[in-house]
């Protein structure tokens, strides 16, 4: 080998060792890539949207709710940003709301009177307007009834936390929304959130004030308190038909007491799996059948399972007859519309 | 080093030649029998040679005089293989020293198939013998088959062996 | 040449960049509706709470049948009526637990019924047992001979009436009318078509495996009644009813050649179908009577032919060099399935009754032999043979195998007439190599041995008799 060659090779030796050297130690690696770690994200379905206004506990007068203290109006804390409303009953935010979107719920503030609702006869006319409707000035005031007021869906919870001046702020904004439909909205208009329109504006975030306070009572404020008591107890807003919430109650205390009566129940052949049998019964108080059950109608019936039908009924039938009386159904859900003394029972054997 | 040529031809002669040792026929050549009534009849007394009561061209005569009077089948199959055609040339020799002689061949089958269609197969293997008889010169005519399915099997155990002798084609001389 | 080397050297880093982690947002679950059902409150908007119960179990119902009891005791030419009260509701208690669809109450966990209380069950002490159904009834000798019983099916739950039936039976036949009560309670708790008032023909077997004597026999399908229909000096084979019950066609050896006769029950007459000199085996009659269906073999190879029912010239079928055999009819007549070894080893094929499009329709692996039809039109039952012999069921198309036993030999099915049961043979290995009668569910349940005075193979279950 020539000089020539043997440096430069010693130097290319020298450089890969060098090299090699350097990588070990990581010196011109590349940094390890992020890894990305998986955030939780929760999730709530939502699976019942009231299209109606609808209350668990349906009582067509709401108690009645007491003036909020007298006081100087102060800026409410900003909104929370608070996470939908889980059970019960979760309900969508409305259009009718002011631009945070507080949750109705999950506000520490101490839970406001509930809007109060003039003593009205029952016909549900799903109206707008929360209690302070009528207070569409931003005075402070305490929340009035509200003639009709078909209060929100929310029990305690959704009371509307604070203030007059977040019910006055709701209430021009609810005064441009279109009524009915609204009703799980409700909430949203008193809303925690809204800072007074006169005095606090809730644009502080250091705000402390948990309570919006008026300053002074308007002229009217004795408008819409009858000049007795209500003797509707009812802590939650009225209704006069059953949320949704409570019919899954409902429904899960029938299943209860039918499902071991369903267990013992033997299929007449292969194919019989198929047939699901609908079942009408009509129950007395007590939980004893008013009437025969009666079958209205039957999914899944074919070629290979027709001679299976009139068993399949039979047992659908029997799985009720087998439980029956039913025990301990809340009576006050009794006959409100969707009650459980009429209801459809859906019968199929497993497979 | 150099073989010698004519070694090496004489050794490959004798190679040639080993394998052409004289073969021991398969067949025996049938016993001499005691002609004394007419060929054709066969049903001549015994002149009691010393042979006991046994007819000269009678069932009993040719289940003595031939190789067997069964041939085998494989499983499921009802073709004849080389040792049946040599048992049904025997036979076909014996028959053809007793041209009035009828047969009957009863196709039979292992336990190992269902029954209607077991009644197929030993009619099958019936035919298949009764054939090849027939083109060894036996005339069709003195033929009749008969299937008698897995009724009536020679070996009653449940294994191969049993089955394999099951697995028959069975001549019967009417008398 | 060495530094141009290094020169072209590359120096190369290998990034490996390997993450492809997704993240994953944990979804609240929806209440599942399996074993923990949910009561999912649908359809409010139909105006009514809806609850929704899925429940049911694979098992017996639990059924009571009390002793049936008479107004007044008599004598009759079969026993005296209370003493038939009580074999009635045994027999009907036998029918339904063999059914393998009841558990009829044990005889303690019974209380006795009086006349009175047969239309009028007391509902609370059944309630309070085990019993899902009642049976009750009563028997009654009437003047001219005859006896009538009557038969009440109650839901115990429910507390309400569901079936009831009335016969009127000459004596000889008193064992009839326990069978139809059974088959009414059964029609109705299942929603199945009747079966218990039927009968088996089948082949007795006694002696050694390589002489076997053999015998055809009949018999109630609960095994009474039982009583032989010819000497056993000759081999005979596949028994099968015809469609008016009144005689049996099968296959003999008592002439020269192998052939089929119909067996005349009432007479006791025998006659030959077919008028030739080939044998003649696998007979079946069509669902209408009129012809007879069967398998001929001549010069070596078997096919498929069909004869008027009061014989006469066969109309060839099949003409395939395979063998062709065990044809089975449609129950509406216009199809046959058959077994044919054509493609290499038995398979089953289906045709139209005249013979047109044969197709093969087993393809399961293995090899298919003795296809029959259900009364219902909707399985072929087959023997499978792959290893061991195992009955079968199928689609028509060939679809939905489903394999029912596994012993080592099981063979021959035949369907009850409502299609809901198979009875079969099973043989033993080995020297003895005995053959004995059995039936299971055609769901595969329910697998149990039909008792028989001797051996018995080839049964053939009749239809239903009115």
């Amino acid at each position: 080998m020539e000089r020539g060659e043997k440096y430069a090779l010693g130097g290319a030796a020298a450089g890969h060792a060098a090299l090699f050297g350097l990588l070990s130690v990581g010196f011109l690696a590349t940094p390890n890539p992020l890894k990305l770690s998986p955030a939780p994200v929760e999730v709530s379905l939502v699976e019942d949207v009231a299209i109606e206004q609808a209350s668990p506990a349906p009582a067509t007068e709401a108690a009645p709710s007491v003036a909020p203290e007298q006081g100087a109006p102060e800026d409410a804390p900003p909104p929370e940003p608070a996470p939908p409303a889980p059970a019960p009953a979760p309900e969508p935010a409305p259009a009718p709301q002011p631009a945070p979107k507080p949750a109705p719920v999950a506000k520490p503030a101490p839970p406001k009177p509930a809007p109060k609702p003039a003593p009205q006869p029952v016909p549900p006319r799903a109206k707008p307007a929360p209690a302070p409707r009528p207070v569409a000035k931003p005075k402070p005031q305490p929340p009035r009834p509200t003639p009709a007021a078909e209060a929100p869906a929310k029990p305690a919870p959704s009371k509307p936390a604070p203030s007059k001046p977040a019910p006055a702020r709701a209430a021009p904004a609810k005064a441009s929304t279109a009524p009915a439909r609204a009703a799980a909205g409700k909430p949203a208009p008193a809303k925690p959130a809204a800072p007074a329109a006169t005095k606090g504006n809730g644009g502080s975030p250091t705000a402390t004030a948990a309570r919006a306070r008026g300053s002074r009572l308007g002229d009217d404020f004795l408008k819409g308190l009858a000049d007795r008591p209500s003797p509707a107890k009812a802590e939650a807003a009225p209704a006069a038909k059953m949320g949704a919430q409570a019919a899954a109650n409902i429904g899960s205390a029938i299943l209860r007491q039918i499902q071991p009566c369903a267990n013992r129940q033997v299929t007449p052949g292969p194919g019989a799996e198929r047939i699901r049998v609908a079942i009408n019964l009509r129950l007395n108080r007590d939980g004893s059948l008013a009437a025969r059950p009666r079958v209205v109608g039957h999914t899944g019936v074919d070629d290979g399972n027709q001679r299976y039908v009139d068993r399949v009924d039979d047992l659908a039938i029997a799985s009720f007859t087998g439980c029956s009386p039913l025990r301990g159904l809340p009576d006050e859900l009794y006959d409100v519309q969707n009650g459980w003394s009429n209801f459809t029972l859906r019968y199929k054997l497993p497979g | 080093m150099a073989l010698s040529r004519t070694t090496l031809i004489l050794a490959t002669a004798a190679l040639a030649i080993a394998g052409c040792a004289k073969k021991r026929p398969e067949v025996l050549p049938p016993a001499p029998v005691d002609n004394t009534g007419d060929a054709g009849t066969g049903t001549g007394p015994v002149t009691g040679a010393g042979e006991g009561a046994i007819t000269p061209g009678s069932n009993a005569d040719f289940q003595r005089s031939v190789t067997s009077n069964t041939v085998l089948f494989g499983l499921d199959q009802y073709d004849i293989d080389p040792a049946a055609r040599a048992i049904l040339d025997n036979q076909a020799q014996w028959l053809a020293r007793y041209p009035n002689v009828r047969i009957t061949i009863e196709g039979h089958c292992d336990e190992r198939g269902t029954r209607e269609y077991n009644l197929a197969l030993g009619d099958r293997r019936a035919n298949a013998a009764k054939n090849y008889l027939a083109a060894r010169g036996v005339a069709a005519s003195r033929i009749t088959t008969i299937s008698y399915g897995s009724e009536r099997p020679a070996a009653t155990g449940s294994d191969d062996a049993a089955w394999a002798q099951n697995r028959r084609a069975v001549t019967v001389v009417l008398n | 040449m060495i530094d141009r080397f290094i020169r072209r050297l590359p120096v190369t880093l290998a990034l490996l960049l390997g993450t492809s982690a997704v993240a994953q947002a944990p979804v609240a679950a929806p209440p599942a509706q399996t074993a923990p059902p949910a009561a999912v409150p649908a359809d409010q908007g139909d105006g009514g709470l809806v609850v929704d119960v899925e429940g049911g179990i694979s098992a017996p119902t639990p059924i009571a049948i009390p002793v049936m009891p008479t107004a007044a005791v008599v004598q009759t030419p079969a026993g005296a009526t209370d003493a038939l009260g009580r074999q009635l509701s045994d027999i009907i208690a036998t029918d339904l637990r063999n059914s393998g669809l009841f558990t009829p109450l044990s005889p303690g966990q019974l209380r006795p019924v009086t006349f009175p209380e047969v239309q009028a069950p007391a509902y609370d002490h059944w309630r309070s047992t085990q019993a899902q159904a009642l049976v009750q009834g009563y028997i009654r000798a009437n003047g001219d001979g005859t006896l009538t019983v009557g038969c009440y099916l109650f839901d115990v739950s429910a507390q309400r009436e569901l079936a009831r039936q009335g016969f009127v039976v000459p004596p000889a036949d008193w064992r009839r009318a326990a069978h139809k009560c059974a088959d009414t309670v059964y029609a109705r708790l299942t929603g199945e078509g009747p079966y218990f008032d039927s009968r088996v023909v089948y082949v007795a077997e006694t002696g050694p495996k390589a002489n076997r004597i053999k015998r055809l026999a009949i018999m109630d399908q609960d095994g009474a009644n039982h009583r032989f229909l010819t000497n056993g000096q000759s081999i005979v084979l596949t028994p099968r009813f015809a469609p008016n019950q009144q005689s049996i066609v099968y296959m003999s050896y008592v002439g020269r050649i192998p052939s089929i006769y119909v067996y005349d029950i009432g007479s006791g007459k025998q006659r030959l179908v077919v008028q030739n000199a080939a044998t003649t085996f696998a007979p079946r009659f069509s669902p209408d009577g009129r012809f007879i269906l069967f398998s001929m073999a001549t010069g070596g190879n078997t096919d498929l032919y069909r004869v008027s029912a009061q014989g006469g010239t066969p109309q060839r079928l099949t003409t395939s060099p395979g063998i062709d055999t065990g044809g089975s009819y449609s129950p509406d007549g216009s199809r046959i399935v058959f077994e044919s070894d054509r493609s290499g080893g038995q398979q089953i094929y289906v045709m139209n009754a005249d013979g047109s499009n044969q197709h093969r329709i087993s393809f399961g692996g293995g090899r298919y032999a003795t296809p029959v039809w259900s009364p219902r039109g909707d399985l072929i039952a087959f023997t499978k043979l792959a290893g061991s012999f195992r009955i079968g069921t199928m689609s028509p198309s060939g679809g939905a195998e489903r394999l029912l036993t596994d012993d080592w030999s099981d063979e021959g099915p035949s369907w009850s007439p409502n299609g809901r049961a198979i009875t079969f043979y099973r043989s033993g290995r080995g020297s003895s190599g005995k053959a004995t009668l059995w039936m299971v569910d055609l769901t595969g349940v329910n697998e149990r041995r039909i008792p028989t005075p001797l051996d018995g193979s080839d049964p053939a279950w009749g239809p239903l008799r009115p």
